[in-house]
């Protein structure tokens, strides 16, 4: 291995740690914003136990708010990555459905930014 | 000429074998494309026995036929897009020659996962996908280190089989 390996791999640790450290300092924030093709289309109440239909064009994506946690429970994409997820409820975690372009990111209402790219 | 031929389909061949060995492990990080990169191999492995423009064909091959094999049309697409821009910084790295099969195929590792959540953030418009970095950083520094070993350690008996 030269040097040039090393700072490599130690700076991408580095950067990974920064990051996990951040996140993990992130607390559950009690909502949960609704993106389909980058447009919000609801915030979510996850104190509130529901489940939610959301249907675009052939895309349906079945979501459940359980216990503060929210999660996508059914969809009819080809991967199933969304499902496989599993619940989340900490702030800036984010569930991705890539084939339907529909994501669901834990947010705190309090943040007056958000995450969508105009 | 023939032989460089019938080399490069063996890497293919090779490439679409450890992609399938890639698609029985339950994915980790639940991005399509994003895995670990097992294919690399025989993507720097051409890049070192052959060159560039050998690589990017014999990935390009490895692509669509895994798709065609065990993916999908959508699945061509997203793998196309972290193989253009790993392969593009390994073949740069190897032209400055300051790095070891290890670290070139480590960025390399790291190139393809970046260049799936970028693509993924296009595609959902939504920058919260980032959140998935550090994860698929980790997981593509892992990938690279066996990577590298494996291609540190079989270059030169490929390079003797060739050139006979
Ligand atoms: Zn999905």
């Amino acid at each position: 291995m030269k040097k040039a390996d090393w700072i490599l791999i130690i700076t991408g640790l580095l950067i990974a740690l920064a990051f996990v450290l951040f996140l993990l300092t992130q607390k559950n924030s009690g909502y949960a914003n609704v993106y389909y093709d980058g447009d919000l289309i609801e915030t979510i109440n996850l104190n509130i136990d529901k489940t939610y239909t959301y249907q675009f064009e052939e895309n349906t994506n079945i979501v459940s708010v359980n216990n503060g946690q929210i999660a996508v429970i059914e969809s009819n994409c080809p991967n199933k990555d969304c499902i496989n997820m599993g619940y989340i409820s900490k702030n800036k975690q984010v569930i991705v459905c890539l084939p339907h372009k529909f994501s669901i990111s834990v947010v705190n209402k309090n943040d007056d930014y958000d995450f969508v790219i105009e | 000429m023939k032989k460089k031929v019938a080399f490069i389909g063996l890497l293919i061949a090779f490439g679409l074998a450890l992609s399938f060995l890639e698609s029985l492990i339950p994915q980790v990080i639940p991005i399509p494309g994003v895995k670990l990169g097992l294919a690399n191999f025989a993507v720097l492995m051409t890049l070192y026995l052959f060159g560039f423009k050998e690589a990017l064909i014999m990935n390009f091959a490895r692509i669509l036929l895994a798709s065609m094999m065990f993916g999908s049309a959508f699945s061509f697409f997203y793998a196309l897009s972290g193989a253009l821009l790993s392969i593009l910084i390994e073949v740069l790295l190897i032209k400055i020659d300051k790095m070891s099969e290890i670290g070139v195929s480590v960025a390399g590792g790291i190139a393809h996962n970046v260049g799936q959540i970028l693509l993924a953030i296009i595609i959902t418009k939504t920058i919260g996908v980032f959140y998935y970095l550090p994860f698929l950083i980790v997981s593509g520094i892992l990938a690279g280190i066996v990577i590298g070993i494996l291609v540190k350690k079989l270059r030169p008996v490929l390079k003797r089989i060739v050139k006979d």
